[in-house]
């Protein structure tokens, strides 16, 4: 059957489609728009006329409302799920993802990333959908998804389904909905894709425990780094609805890898970066002494979840997880209860992710960064993402941002969190209280490098692995291949260029066989004008940050007074 | 002037390895031999030199790859495998040197990327890995009658056989054809068994294009969706271009219909 054939024959085994053209039966019988407009004042007479507007919506305009309302979602990845096809299902999955296409913003788009509904009964300062909004609205049913996610993918237009959304009646309800389409597409179109589905923040354990079930990946997301934040800019959600659900999904995960073995779920590249570095003695105390006078203690005490209300840092404020996760007892699956679940694939397996929006509440990066690293601490993330603030509403209690988005920051806090997952860097390392904000011009490991001269230059022939990913312009994927041929060879400076060394970075710390590209001056400022100079940021970022093109010589003059 | 023997292969696996085999088993040194493939595009700038048309023989390049499976390693196999369906013109030379070094150095000459024709080769695996990985995700499928999904593209490695191992698992319930118009090379699925690959004769190539249906209702859709997933107020079109290179995109569904940046 066609796709538009099924539009015209309207399924009734649909419990979301039903409970629409219910109330839309109900409208059209029994009030007028006038009678409505009197009755409920303008806004839910609005709601009333979009219910009926959403019954005569085609799937295009339905598609352009639901595209266009999740766009600022950001974990757009189909990674961390190895599945094989299967004779009678449709799909697989490829653990590093796979990248569809890119939109005009340069994103990747990997999967269908819609929402549900972008009916919201929250109103969220910062979100288009919020419910004081005067926009248009739509829902899907669970079939069109399905429908929808099914002839996409046999297309190769995606890797799978991104399913958000926005609160339709209750959290249970949507969260309801949401299970539903993703049941029907599992169980009903044996759909073996990657899904990543969000927990909708309030909603039933039960209810995410049944999608984590059919999901591949879950998250909740964070939205704002601090509690302040949150209640001032997102009045209707808490912290504990956002890091109860996280914490619930954590240990489902747990429990399903000690039920199903690595088919359960793998730990975070967090996890086993550290737990890599744990094993190089060497990385091991070079880290050590490298820490920005950020002792143990002090190091944990920065960390989200165990965040005490510090006075000294302007009263920002973040409640102890682990009152929250007492006060919610859901934690994870009962291991009993998940006889006769769908555990063919695990729960959850491919990790859960968070997002935070950046810039429209006024945390430094210290703080963006700590709040990151506890959560791949204590929450075992896969991922973070950082999304920059974009004003689409007019709201007082909103930051101008006439420069535009922060892009350069979001930059760098990516920057920044690749240093945390994969070369072991500490947050503490990167950023102190007293130096809170990243460095515009430099990118963090080079602010890092700049500042433990000390420590170099490193023989690039003897340094261990974990020791060579500490030189600006070597990362993993280089510094895997010069372990692997200095055991045939000596290296030349060419050399470490064609395995993908960044030489006009590496230069001013690193020996090759002893030698020097030029001349070596270790000296702080001598190689951060150098460094700085070299510089190029992409273009966009770099009018961000100046608001035009500067001239060399300007970036040099501005960087010794930024420096 | 020193005077260089140049062995012309056909562009296959038989043919590449048959002419590597034959320069082995000349009477002449390894400086003075040179792989060249045919209709790759380069050829050595020489006057002194004497070509010899390789016939591809399937007995020699059996024993060629045998013996680089046992006595250089299994990725040293795989790499040259990859390298010879690469697009890279010197590709042939490229194989030859590495081989003469790794049979001296063993196992360990694939990431001697201290050796330039270990980088070389290097560079050559890398690009056609690339570039699979790349079309696993930019290929776009058309629906056209009874089913059948349909794929143009037109790749500068040959990465056929890696798209069609990893669509025949992921489709693995549907008909489906995936054409290489640069070589003329079909793959072909059908549902439920294997994929095998075709090569097409320029008047089937010729009738097969012409029925080709173009996108069905699922495009309009598709651009609807990747139209409206983009923030404005973040355009950036560089990032794009860098990430999605224009010589993929006359093929793919999205981008149809645009005029060429």
């Amino acid at each position: 059957m066609s796709f538009y054939q099924y539009m015209q024959k309207k399924e009734t085994c649909d419990t979301g489609k039903n409970e629409i053209r219910k109330s839309n039966e109900y409208l059209r019988k029994i009030l007028t728009i006038e009678q409505l407009y009197d009755k409920m004042g303008v806004r839910r007479c609005w709601e009333a006329i979009a219910m009926v507007l959403n019954e005569s919506l085609s799937i295009e305009q339905k598609l352009e409302i639901l595209a266009e309302s999740a766009k600022f979602d950001v974990a757009c990845t189909s990674s961390g799920m190895q599945r094989e096809g299967k004779q009678g299902e449709l799909g697989n999955s490829i653990a590093a993802g796979i990248c569809h296409s890119f939109s005009a913003d340069g994103r990747c788009i990997s999967l269908l990333k819609v929402l549900f509904t972008n009916e919201c009964i929250f109103d969220c300062k910062y979100c288009i959908n919020r419910s004081s909004n005067d926009v248009p609205r739509a829902s899907f049913t669970p079939r069109e998804l399905c429908e929808l996610t099914i002839g996409f993918y046999k297309r190769n237009y995606i890797e799978g389904l991104f399913l958000s959304s926005g609160i339709l009646h209750t959290p249970d309800y949507t969260m309801e909905l949401i299970c539903e389409t993703l049941r029907m597409l599992r169980e009903e179109y044996h759909f073996r894709g990657y899904i990543h589905c969000k927990a909708i923040p309030g909603a039933n354990p039960m209810l995410i425990e049944y999608a984590g079930w059919y999901a591949d990946r879950m998250s909740v997301n964070l939205e704002l780094p601090t509690n302040e934040g949150l209640r001032r800019l997102a009045p209707n959600k808490t912290r504990k609805n956002i890091l109860g659900p996280m914490r619930q999904i954590q240990n489902g995960i747990g429990e399903s890898r000690q039920l199903l073995g690595m088919k359960g779920g793998n730990h975070s590249a967090y996890y086993f970066t550290k737990k890599a570095a744990g094993q190089a003695g060497i990385a091991e105390r070079f880290q050590k002494s490298a820490l920005l006078g950020c002792t143990e203690e002090k190091k944990k005490e920065s960390v989200l979840a165990e965040h005490q209300p510090r006075k000294d840092s302007g009263g920002v404020r973040i409640e102890k997880t682990t009152d929250v996760v007492k006060k919610e007892p859901a934690g994870g699956l009962s291991l009993l209860e998940s006889i006769g679940r769908p555990t063919g694939r695990g729960f959850a397996a491919a990790g859960q992710s968070t997002q935070m929006i950046i810039g429209a509440t006024p945390e430094t990066d210290y703080q963006l960064v700590s709040v990151a690293e506890a959560l791949y601490q204590k929450f075992d993330l896969k991922r973070v993402f950082y999304s920059a603030f974009v004003k689409v509403n007019e709201d007082s209690l909103l930051p101008d941002l006439p420069g535009g988005p922060p892009l350069l920051r979001e930059h760098r806090l990516y920057q920044a969190d690749w240093l945390m997952r994969y070369y072991g860097f500490s947050a503490g390392e990167l950023l102190t209280e007293k130096r809170p904000n990243f460095n515009a011009v430099l990118d963090p490991k080079c602010d890092w490098a700049v500042h433990h001269m000390e420590l170099f230059p490193v023989e690039v022939l003897q340094a261990d692995y974990f020791l060579l990913l500490r030189v600006p312009g070597i990362g993993p994927k280089s510094a895997k291949r010069i372990v692997e041929a200095r055991r045939s060879g000596v290296l030349s400076f060419e050399d470490l260029k064609k395995v993908g060394v960044v030489l006009k970075r590496a230069q001013y710390f690193i020996t090759c066989n002893g030698k020097t590209l030029g001349r070596l001056h270790l000296d702080e400022s001598y190689v951060t004008q150098s460094l700085m100079l070299n510089e190029k940021l992409p273009k966009n970022l770099r009018d961000a940050l100046y608001g035009r093109q500067m001239s060399l010589f300007e970036l040099a003059a501005f960087s010794l007074v930024a420096g | 002037m020193e005077k260089k023997y140049i062995y012309r292969c056909e562009d296959s696996v038989e043919g590449i390895l048959t002419g590597i085999y034959e320069a082995w088993a000349s009477v002449h040194s390894h400086e003075e031999n040179c792989i060249e493939v045919r209709g790759a595009g380069w050829e050595m700038p020489l006057l002194f030199a004497e070509y010899t048309e390789v016939v591809p023989d399937a007995e020699k390049s059996e024993k060629v790859q045998r013996s680089i499976r046992l006595r250089i390693s299994e990725e040293a196999y795989e790499m040259v495998m990859k390298a010879i369906l690469s697009g890279d013109p010197e590709k042939g030379e490229v194989i030859y040197r590495f081989l003469i070094y790794a049979y001296r150095e063993g196992a360990r000459a694939c990431r001697s990327y201290g050796n330039p024709w270990a980088m070389r080769l290097f560079e050559l695996v890398r690009n056609y890995d690339n570039e699979s990985h790349h079309l696993k995700g930019f290929l776009r499928f058309d629906e056209q009658e009874n089913g059948l999904l349909l794929a143009r593209y037109a790749p500068k490695n040959n990465v056929m056989g890696d798209l069609m191992a990893h669509f025949s698992d992921r489709l693995n319930g549907e008909d489906f054809i995936v054409l290489d118009e640069k070589r003329r090379l079909a793959g072909i699925h059908k549902r439920n068994t294997i994929w095998f690959l075709y090569r097409l004769s320029e008047e089937e190539y010729r009738s097969f294009s012409e029925g080709y249906k173009g996108e069905d209702s699922y495009g309009a859709l598709w651009k609807i969706f990747h139209q409206k997933i983009a923030i404005a107020e973040r355009e950036n079109l560089r990032l794009q271009r860098n990430n999605l290179p224009l010589r993929f995109r006359p093929y793919m569904t999205e981008f149809r219909n645009e005029t060429p940046a």
